[in-house]
């Protein structure tokens, strides 16, 4: 794994497009599932998917090889959207960071099935994409890495930029508020 | 059962998800599952919820990845060509910044006997020194300047950058 991040990092500091085309072809499926789950917008998350990339290529020397890969790939996508919101959307950037109730800042536009709806077959997973977006994005964010992306407490921390007792307590709110919303779906 | 026992039971649920318990935690809680309807049913939802969202499956526009695989390519080719213009001035830096720091001594001394002989104020033969030494810092800028010009050093990321421009 060191090793490999290590080979990772010699690649992106010598601009390698085979090493891109690798690591796109390794990583897009969940970079794009934390994207959509951070912005709510599957047209807004594949935009920013192709500029990650080009972020990673041009900020490959800032790699050290020694973090994993997925979560410094995460934090650049992260930066990417908040900036991006920031910007061009006139949301700010709390939106992202941490939510004064428990409404969503970024939520999926009523009456538009969000990208997780269109795939839901079952009906628990029904359940789940009614609730997901309705959750503040900040909790989407931390219950995908932690229960998606199976990353470790420090490694949510290290992708979200905050401190791991924040990490924890929007993974604690995060799940309470997503079991509320599938327990009110259900009555 | 007391109010604070279900909030314990509720508080562990979570945690058994996101931290993990201890041995004694887990046999506590698992005892008043057993005995409670309430926190058990809690507790099945939250497993349920969490299976369900590892569950969850995202199309994936095959087109989406074809094209940040080719603008990604495009621009490694970009930033892999401005490295290469780039390495030849680099290694010119580097000896020339070694050659002035062996040389420095023995051209201020020259200098130094050049500006006696000419019977020069000290201040002239000086300034003639640090012109002397800046030669290799501006040669290294016309350089830059050059490669800017004729083939875009630093036009950097914004080219096709696309859909996030618009
Ligand atoms: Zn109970």
């Amino acid at each position: 794994m060191r090793q490999e991040c290590a080979e990772i990092a010699r690649g992106l500091r010598k601009h390698d497009p085979d090493l891109l085309d690798r690591l796109i072809e390794r990583y897009h499926y969940r970079l794009l599932r934390y994207l959509i789950s951070l912005t709510g917008d599957r047209a807004l998350a594949e935009d920013a998917f192709q500029e990650t990339w080009l972020h990673v290529l041009e900020r490959g020397s800032q790699y050290n090889g020694r973090a994993s890969f997925e979560s410094w790939l995460f934090s650049i996508a992260r930066h990417l959207v908040i900036d991006w919101f920031r910007k061009k959307k006139g949301v700010s950037l709390e939106a992202l960071t941490e939510p004064d109730d428990d409404r969503a800042s970024l939520q999926v536009p009523a009456g538009q099935p969000s990208p997780l709806e269109l795939v839901a077959e079952q009906e628990e997973a029904e359940r789940l994409a009614r609730a997901l977006p309705s959750l503040p994005a900040v909790y989407r964010e931390v219950l995908v890495l932690r229960f998606q992306e199976e990353m470790k407490l420090e490694e949510i921390a290290a992708v979200a930029g905050v401190t791991l007792s924040t990490a924890k307590s929007r993974l604690y709110r995060g799940l309470e508020a997503l079991r509320r919303a599938i327990e009110g779906g259900r009555a | 059962m007391s109010r604070d026992t279900h909030e314990r039971a509720g508080r562990l649920i979570n945690r058994r998800h996101i931290e993990g318990l201890s041995p004694a935690e887990r046999q506590w809680l698992d005892a008043h599952l057993e005995s409670c309807g309430v926190c058990a049913e809690r507790a099945h939802l939250t497993t349920e919820a969490i299976a369900s969202l590892r569950a969850v499956a995202v199309p994936v526009n095959p087109a989406v990845v074809s094209m940040a695989k080719a603008r990604a390519r495009m621009r490694a080719v970009e930033l892999r060509r401005r490295d290469e213009r780039l390495r030849p001035l680099w290694i010119a830096c580097v000896f020339s910044c070694l050659i002035m720091l062996l040389t420095t001594p023995y051209f201020w001394r020259a200098f130094e006997w050049v500006g006696q002989a000419m019977r020069l104020p000290a201040l002239v033969w000086q300034a003639g020194f640090l012109l002397w030494w800046s030669v290799p810092a501006t040669v290294a800028a016309i350089a830059l300047l050059w490669l800017e010009r004729s083939g875009g050093l630093f036009n950097g990321r914004h080219e096709g950058a696309g859909p996030l421009e618009g």
